[in-house]
């Protein structure tokens, strides 16, 4: 838009001369120019120079004129602006006007002359008569008289006062008020003058209505109408298309681009009028069909790059106009709806256009290139650019849109219009200095900078591709790769192959010029494993993609594919060289000098060239295990790719490997250079086939044998493709499946890396190494179930299976008596605390010196180094105090001797470990049982023992008399158990005595089997009477049964284990206290030991009172059948104070046997309490005839309960 | 163009991909055929909810998508519609179908406790037991779930529960 | 006349490009089609502004090249026609009526259970389906 002179540019702005006085003329200028309507002010100094405003006479219109030789005159519409005023201003100081006649004279010659200048021109006239205050020589006569001289209304005389600043100010609005009155006046005079010529058609050429319309639209932007203006100016455009039609065959370069010239300017000032009133659909839609209909205008074809220049122009212009407009006016309002196709978004938006502008541009240039090319080769020798002549010769163009005159040629238009050869001549020659690339990447830069502002990114990488076809073109490599490096990136990420094809066919050829080895290969490998899709033509045939932006790649499909491939890959093998950038050079090639290493990690691009997936078929192995590698290779170029070997590399550097290709001679250079070869120490399998299939999986399915624990990962493949050229491609797991960017939307492709489905989804590239199997064998051993209180060993053997064992370390614990032993060994305190304290713990047999035998065991014990095949073994012991399960934990922490050795080499020296448990069962050894008995046959009545009977049952105690104590050891184990001893400790001699009853003082060892019952029997007699008497405890002394050197009964033991058993236990078993007191009534029942069948016998109670008071008792007794007998059967005795009473029967047995004698129940009635002598004291054994049975022996008492004493 | 198929054909596909995958393909690893079954309903669910909206504005918001699984997809597939719809408002929401269609056929063996017992203590057992039997036929309809839900650019987690039969409902949590 | 289809898909890949043109300008559409997505993506975040009534399909005249005129349109599932036409003018319902027979014409392709979702369409019926309503849409001679 810059380049259209000023006058276009701005909306005209009336103008107005001043003549006379200068030294007003600036005060009054700013006036004028600051009045609402702005008049520009044209100041005349001295009125002789009045003649600058003057024209030629107007010649009337006629039609039998020739039509003109332009259309709109170069230079109207500056005359216009700048040097024809519409009104002319004549300022005249008082002394002038009112002054002597001689002054008066000049004044009146001086209007003639303004009269005779400005006649027939229609410039209006305006008199000022400049005095210094309003009060001063005024002369009415000589006022009228100039008025009428000049031939002007009275309201266009005024005075103009100078010294009163408020009086100025009126002054100098009256004056532009007049000025711009009269300014309007003169344009719509002008107008209408025109108007009618129009309208008349006194002229045949449409020239001139065009002219005639132009002209009267700037009058009308004069008057500020711009609805008439823009009204005249759509007619003059449209007048302007008639002319075009008319001519349109075979018209000279010249003339074609007068016409758009002149379209240009018009259309110009429609869109600039449009754009002002805030029509921006309107002037978009206006703007359409400019260029639909100027587009087709090419003209001849040397001078189509003019007209491409000049369509490039109207879109660059017009983004400018949108520009300024959308950055002054108001946000656009949603205008009626007009003809046509809506206006887009898009459309209103300057990057657009200057896109579209850039397009033309290129257009532009290649236009002229070729032109250029015809031009040079037709060009005559010696023959010169006449228009770029000397300034003086070279005149200005009269019409618009017209080559400069020459003006020695003659005097008329005709003679000085250079001819067509001249014309070409000369814009080629201004064409050829003109920098296309430069402007078309400044517009793409302006285009980009507006298409920022909205966000359009695709648009932008368009924008980019765009610029980078520029720079290539210009051979600006370097700046061309980098856009195109830019923009790749985005169509990679919208997989956009068809135009990321396009790019990288650029790159490449940037890499070749720039002398880039290994990004030419890295471009072209992947423009050859692109997914070009096989588009289906109309005809449903294979084709290509292609169009002028495909670039030096040529074509995209498979043809063009399958070339780069066979290139690259022959560049690769160091079979080719690339062609040389420039001529003279030789091209770049892969050498031993210039080796090739491709780098391809998880998210390069060339991805798709070569990818590599692995999944072990195991996720945890124990070293030294082989396991399964499945090794998945997949590339996407177009042609089948044979390598000569493939690495493959792990974290743990003696798993990596070399696959080779068996046809693969190494040459002798590789092996013997050495650096950077690490792979000389790797192992090499040779395989047959290492060929890849495009787009096929190639599958290996390889053992691999981890030896160190850890992670085992598997990091990287190198593929050798040539002696010299390798790439380096990171490997993936198979569920990781975005891998392949551009091909994950291709059909039919087998996507998945390794066939079995569940490693698909599970497979790992990493593989955990367990540790090492420790070569090390723990063994616990234990006899059977242990009993609760005794010291119970357990023989842990340590041996070594082929491990050296050094710095051994040996933690027991005892865990709950799960199954699974504890995860992690060490995280466990050594005390398992879930088992709970007291019920076991572990202890160690004392050394020598301990007063104790055992000790708590106290943190890990030592093991010493032990040799392969060397056995250790230790006792440790639990005691239990309650019967209970437990896991007893055994924990082997030891080095071997090569891990002491990579200690010293700083590398960690992982410590073995064998963990080992035993759970152990305890049991209760013995059951200890007991209860109280009266003396035989006699009872008392213990009324603290019945009263309590409803709270709860005290064993109740007769004070001072020998009850007996009866203590039942039961062997509840499974095990034979020894008793030694059962004796009561006696809390206090002074309350109760104990003693064993019995003969025999010491039982010596009773052996106990499992379930068998060994009773004893003390005698206790307490001396105090006390609700609570502490008797004592009972004392057992135990052993477990010795089976030493009994191999049949547990053979598991080895010899020396059951030391331990040998010691005796001693167990004590407190009892609870029980009642004591004197009882009131004793009763004794006295009968013989036995009878004889028929034959009757004395029975009787005594009942004898102990208190100091009468008792009375009554008692009822209770027939059985086996006996009769004579008596009472019930009564109430009273018996005396501390006398004895006897109640006696005689009984007959009628039955033989054990017998029932009759029940007698007493009941004291002081006490209120009954009791009854137990059924067992009241049995007898009656034989059936006395034969045999000596009857002396009947005295003497026998049988059971030897013990026992009677009391009579 | 509309073909169509017995509905029984439709029911015994159903039995025929559990069975096929749970039992035959991979007997030892239920969570893969889990997946494969699902991954199976969801490519269904895609292009199901590409044909179910092709005459219909696209949706505003989440909402509306569920929405429309529970009435117009849901109509097409199971010729009814979702009973009850519950969401928590942070992308959680619960579809209930109290008589879901592949369920109202399936049947569980007699149950264990006699007739006697309390029958509360009975139908929660059975309940437990039909929820983990049904479980692996609604991982098609799961599948089914996220397909459509995910062309419609929501994307979730879809999971179901049987509450008593045939009732069952689908839990979708929206992803980020 | 219609001068170039595209199906785009979710992640605004090219899923079915096909232009209607003997010239060797295939790329050309490529790139209109490519930069149309801006159109869309500024139709779809902003609808209000672009008057386009809200979530229809139908996106309407996307914008017009010098030569070409885009039209656009969206379904539920984020599958993206695109249409290049040489018709200066169009009416919509034709334009809409279009790409109702196309959508359904890709539901159709879409639902083959060999076809994978958001893979490209390689479907020859789905080309000549395609094909078909070019053809019918008339053969306007090119410009």
């Amino acid at each position: 838009m810059d380049q259209y002179p000023e006058e276009l540019r701005t909306p005209p702005m009336p103008l107005v001369a001043l003549v006379g006085m200068p030294e007003l003329h600036s005060a009054i200028s700013l006036s004028l120019h600051t009045e609402q309507l702005p008049l520009n002010t044209l100041a005349i100094p001295d009125i002789s120079k009045i003649s600058i405003i003057g024209g030629k006479e107007k010649k009337p219109v006629d039609a039998r004129m020739p039509p003109p030789v332009g259309i709109l005159k170069a230079d109207w519409l500056a005359k216009h602006r700048t040097r024809s005023p519409a009104v002319l201003a004549v300022l005249l100081s008082c002394e002038q006007v009112y002054g002597d006649p001689a002054q008066w004279l000049q004044v009146c010659s001086n209007i003639d002359m303004i009269k005779g200048v400005i006649r027939g021109r229609n410039i209006k006239l305006v008199l000022a008569v400049v005095q210094p205050s309003v009060v001063g020589e005024m002369n009415e006569d000589r006022l009228t008289a100039l008025r009428k001289r000049a031939e002007i209304d009275a309201k266009n005389c005024l005075t103009f006062i100078t010294h009163d600043p408020g009086e100025l100010k009126r002054s100098l609005l009256r004056l532009g008020n007049v000025m711009g009155e009269l300014a309007s006046m003169y344009y719509r005079d002008e107008g209408r003058r025109v108007k009618l010529r129009i309208e008349k058609r006194a002229y045949s050429s449409t020239e001139l209505s065009v002219r005639y319309n132009f002209k009267v639209a700037v009058y009308a932007e004069f008057r500020r109408d711009w609805v008439t203006a823009l009204k005249f100016y759509e007619t003059a455009y449209s007048l302007l298309q008639e002319v075009i039609t008319a001519h349109m065959d075979l018209q000279p370069v010249q003339r074609i681009v007068e016409l758009k010239a002149v379209a240009e300017q018009l259309h110009f000032k429609i869109s600039t009028l449009l754009l002002h009133s805030g029509k921006e659909s309107e002037a978009v839609k206006w703007f359409r069909q400019h260029i639909v209909w100027y587009k087709r205008l090419v003209g001849p074809p040397e001078g189509a790059f003019l007209h491409w220049a000049w369509v490039c122009k109207q879109f660059q212009v017009f983004a400018e106009l949108l520009d300024n407009s959308l950055a002054t006016a108001s946000p656009v309002t949603a205008g009626t709806p007009s003809p046509g196709p809506p206006v887009t978004d898009r459309e209103l938006q300057p990057g657009y256009y200057l896109q579209i502008a850039a397009s033309y541009m290129v257009l532009r240039r290649r236009c002229f290139e070729s032109a250029f090319a015809t031009f040079e080769a037709f060009e005559e020798e010696g023959a010169v650019d006449v228009l770029a002549g000397p300034r003086e010769e070279i005149g200005p163009p009269l019409y618009v849109g017209q080559a400069p005159r020459l003006l020695k040629r003659g005097s008329t238009v005709d003679l000085q219009s250079p001819t067509e050869a001249e014309f070409m001549r000369h814009v080629i020659a201004v064409e050829k200095n003109f920098a296309h690339t430069n402007a078309a990447i400044d517009l793409l830069t302006r285009a980009h900078e507006h298409f920022k502002k909205i966000q359009a990114f695709r648009m932008i990488y368009q924008l980019g591709s765009e610029m980078g076809r520029e720079y290539f073109n210009a051979r600006e490599y370097e700046k061309a790769k980098r856009l195109f490096d830019s923009v790749a990136e985005m169509y990679r990420k919208e997989s956009w192959v068809s135009i990321l094809g396009a790019t990288l066919g650029y790159l490449r050829e940037c890499a070749r010029q720039l002398g880039l080895l290994q990004e030419y290969i890295e471009y072209a490998l992947e423009l050859a494993s692109l997914p070009i899709p096989a588009t289906f033509g109309p005809d449903g045939q294979h084709t290509v993609i292609s169009g002028p932006e495909v670039g030096p790649a040529g074509p995209l499909g498979q043809f063009q594919r399958e070339q780069v491939h066979r290139e690259v890959i022959g560049l690769l093998q160091g079979a080719t060289s690339v062609l040389p950038a420039r001529e003279g050079e030789t091209g770049m090639a892969v050498t031993a000098e210039q080796p090739v290493a491709l780098e391809i990690d998880l998210v390069s691009p060339l991805r798709i060239c070569l990818s590599a997936y692995v999944a072990f078929h195991e996720q945890i192995v124990k070293p030294g295990v082989k396991t399964t590698l499945t090794l998945s290779l997949l590339t996407h170029l177009p042609l089948s790719l044979r390598l000569l070997e493939l690495e493959v590399h792990f974290s743990q550097p003696q798993c990596s490997f070399i696959l080779r290709s068996s046809g693969y001679a190494v040459p002798e250079n590789r092996l013997s250079n050495g650096q950077g070869e690490p792979s000389e120490s790797i192992p090499i399998r040779n395989d047959d086939d290492l060929e890849l299939q495009p787009s096929k999986w190639k599958r290996f399915t390889v053992d691999i044998l981890p030896e160190q624990s850890g992670k085992l990962e598997c990091l990287a493949v190198v593929a050798r493709v040539g002696p010299v050229a390798t790439i380096r491609c990171q490997v993936e797991g198979p569920a990781t499946q975005n891998g392949i960017f551009l091909w994950m939307y291709e059909p039919g492709l087998d996507t998945s890396p390794v066939k079995d489905s569940s490693l698909a989804y599970f497979g790992q590239k990493i593989l955990q190494v367990e540790e090492a199997e420790p070569l090390v064998h723990v063994e616990l051993s234990a006899s059977g179930p242990a009993l609760v209180g005794e010291t119970f060993p357990v023989r842990i053997l340590v041996t070594s299976k082929g491990h050296p064992v050094i710095g051994g370390e040996l933690d027991v614990y005892l865990g709950a008596p799960n199954p699974a032993p504890a995860a992690t060994p060490r995280s466990t305190s050594p005390v398992a605390s879930s088992t709970g304290p007291g019920s076991a713990e572990i202890l160690r047999a004392g050394a020598e010196r301990d007063s104790k035998p055992y000790l708590k065991f106290v943190g890990p014990l030592q093991v010493p180094p032990l040799d392969p095949d060397e056995e250790w073994t230790t006792t440790v012991y639990v005691r239990w105090s309650e019967p209970k399960a437990v896991n007893l934990m055994v924990l082997l922490g030891y080095q071997t001797k090569e891990n002491l050795i990579s200690d010293l080499a700083g590398s960690p020296s992982p410590r073995l470990r064998v963990q080992k448990s035993l759970c152990l069962l305890s049991e209760e050894s013995l059951d200890i049982s007991y209860q109280y008995v009266a003396p035989f046959r006699r009872d008392s009545l213990l009324a603290g023992g019945l009263a309590s009977e409803q709270t709860k049952p005290t064993i109740a105690l007769p004070l001072d008399e020998a009850s007996i104590f009866v203590v039942t050891v039961k062997n509840s184990s499974s095990l034979k158990v020894n008793l030694h001893s059962i004796d009561v400790v006696e809390r206090d001699v002074e309350v109760c005595s104990v003693r064993k009853a019995g003969t025999r003082g010491d039982i010596g060892s009773v052996r106990l089997s499992p379930d068998e019952v060994f009773t004893q029997l003390f005698h206790v007699r307490p001396l105090v009477a006390s609700s609570a008497v502490d008797i004592g405890a009972i004392e057992i002394s135990w052993s477990r049964e010795q089976t030493v050197g009994n191999a049949n009964s547990s053979p598991d033991i080895p010899v020396g284990i059951s030391q331990g058993f040998a010691d005796p236990i001693t167990r004590h078993f407190n009892l609870s206290p029980v009642l004591v007191e004197s009882p009131p009534l004793t009763v004794t029942f006295d009968c013989p030991p036995y009878a004889f069948l028929g034959l009757p016998f004395m029975c009787s109670m005594n009942i004898q009172n102990t208190t100091t008071s009468l008792q009375e008792v009554s008692f009822s007794v209770f027939d059985t059948q086996s006996f009769i007998f004579s008596g009472a059967h019930s009564d109430t005795l009273s018996i005396l104070p501390k006398s004895t009473y006897a109640l006696s029967y005689k009984l007959v047995p009628i039955a033989a046997g054990m017998q029932q004698l009759p029940q007698v129940r007493f009941t004291s009635t002081r006490y209120n309490a009954g009791f009854q002598p137990s059924s067992l004291s009241t049995q007898l054994f009656i034989y059936p005839s006395s034969h045999g049975v000596d009857p002396q022996k009947m005295k003497q008492p026998a049988l059971g309960n030897p013990g026992i004493p009677l009391v009579s | 163009m509309a073909r169509e198929v017995a509905e029984s054909c439709i029911d015994s596909i159903n039995l025929e991909l559990v069975h096929t995958y749970a039992t035959r393909l991979h007997p030892t690893k239920p969570e893969l055929a889990a997946r494969r079954i699902e991954a199976i309903g969801f490519q269904v669910g895609l292009q199901l909810a590409e044909r179910y909206t092709k005459e219909r504005p696209r949706f505003g918001d989440h909402l509306e998508a569920i929405k429309f699984i529970c009435k117009d997809f849901w109509a097409e597939v199971f010729k009814k519609q979702i009973d009850n719809l519950k969401t928590n408002h942070r992308g959680v929401f619960v579809l209930q179908d109290n008589r879901f269609r592949w369920l109202t056929r399936f049947s569980l063996d007699a149950p264990t406790s006699g007739n006697g017992t309390s029958s509360s203590e009975a139908n929660q057992a059975n309940s437990a037991r039909a929820s983990q039997a049904a479980g692996q036929y609604l991982y098609f309809p799961c599948g089914l779930i996220r397909g459509a839900l995910t062309n419609f650019g929501v994307p979730c987690a879809v999971s179901a529960e049987v509450s008593a039969l045939p009732a069952c409902s689908f839990i979708v949590r929206i992803k980020g | 006349m219609i001068v170039c289809v595209a199906v785009v898909g979710q992640q605004n890949n090219p899923l079915y490009i096909q232009s209607f043109t003997n010239g060797d300008d295939t790329l050309k559409f490529h790139y209109i089609v490519h930069c149309s997505l801006d159109v869309i993506d500024e139709k779809v975040s902003n609808p209000k502004k672009l008057g386009v009534s809200l979530n229809e399909t139908f996106l309407g005249l996307l914008y017009p090249t010098e030569d070409y005129k885009v039209f656009g349109y969206l379904s539920n599932t984020k599958i993206k026609f695109i249409l290049v036409t040489t018709d200066q003018d169009l009416r919509d319902a034709d334009v809409r009526n279009i790409f109702r027979r196309f959508h359904a014409a890709y539901v159709d392709a879409a639902s083959n259970p060999f076809h994978v979702p958001g893979k490209r369409i390689t479907s020859p019926a789905f080309a000549e389906r395609v094909s078909s309503i070019v053809k019918s849409f008339g053969a306007a001679p090119v410009p």
